[in-house]
């Protein structure tokens, strides 16, 4: 087997505890800290048993990291992922209530505009007008939150 | 059919899982300077304690993840010897602090243990 098959067996490696971990940006980090990590220990184990099969030494390597069910259940006693998740969870349903209160003012505000005697604006026209300016003030405060999160980190 | 594990191997496991942390925070407290990256925590983990602790390297990743949200470590990049980048994990000014507290905190135990022998 060549520098393939080696960079095959990580990837599924890889994969597989990937599977077993909730998707998000740690998981991701930590999948990248971990490909690092087998490959400084082949190159160490490889200098060090030259003569050794690379396959063989590949092994021992994932055979020292563990399953990845093993890697899974750390992650959930020490309660790292889980946490971020729900923080997701919160955030996605948060920005999803926001939305729909936003929508419904949008509409309600369009429907009342072009209802005004002598408007001469119609109900579909002022809801887009309505929703450029919601896009445009979205758009500034999540530049301003991003800048914001900058300068605190 | 699943064996079940004896009590002193249950034991064991509980134990090593609180020390492991200290462990962790030993070994970066002894890299203050440049710090010491994830494969070189495993290393010194495994050729300091001669193995007892038989911790499978990836359990580590999990317990280097929470000492950085409990803000007792720090991480700065630096590029591998493979090529690309790594993280290096250093003490933070609280994680020095948490150390030494759960120094003295050990040798009491420590201490305390022995004279119940």
């Amino acid at each position: 087997m060549n520098e393939k098959g080696i960079a095959q067996i990580i990837e599924d490696y890889l994969k597989d505890v990937g599977r077993v971990l909730p998707s998000g940006f740690e998981t991701e980090d930590m999948l990248e800290e971990l490909r690092i990590h087998i490959d400084e220990a082949l190159q160490d184990r490889i200098q060090k048993k030259p003569l050794a099969n690379k396959i063989d030494l590949l092994r021992e390597v994932l055979n020292d990291l563990g399953e990845p069910k093993e890697i899974a259940e750390e992650f959930k006693r020490t309660g790292v992922l889980l946490q971020e998740q729900e923080e997701g969870e919160k955030r996605m349903s948060s920005l999803v209530v926001r939305f729909i209160i936003n929508m419904v003012i949008v509409v309600a505000a369009s429907w009342f505009v072009s209802n005004l005697p002598d408007a001469g604006i119609s109900f579909y026209l002022a809801l887009v007008v309505f929703l450029v300016f919601g896009l445009a003030e979205w758009s500034i405060r999540a530049r301003q939150k991003r800048e914001a999160g900058r300068i605190d980190a | 059919m699943k064996k079940t594990p004896s009590f002193e191997d249950g034991w064991k496991v509980e134990t090593r899982r609180g020390i492991l942390q200290y462990a962790v925070l030993a070994i970066v407290s002894r890299h203050k300077e440049y710090g010491i990256h994830g494969y070189g925590i495993a290393r010194e983990l495994e050729e300091k304690t001669d193995g007892l602790l038989e911790v499978k390297e990836g359990t580590l990743y999990p317990i280097l993840h929470r000492l950085r949200k409990e803000r007792l470590l720090n991480v700065r990049t630096e590029k591998s010897d493979t090529g690309p980048i790594r993280k290096v994990y250093v003490l933070t000014g609280d994680g020095d602090r948490v150390y030494r507290e759960l120094t003295i905190i050990l040798d009491r135990i420590y201490e305390k243990l022995e004279a119940l022998r």
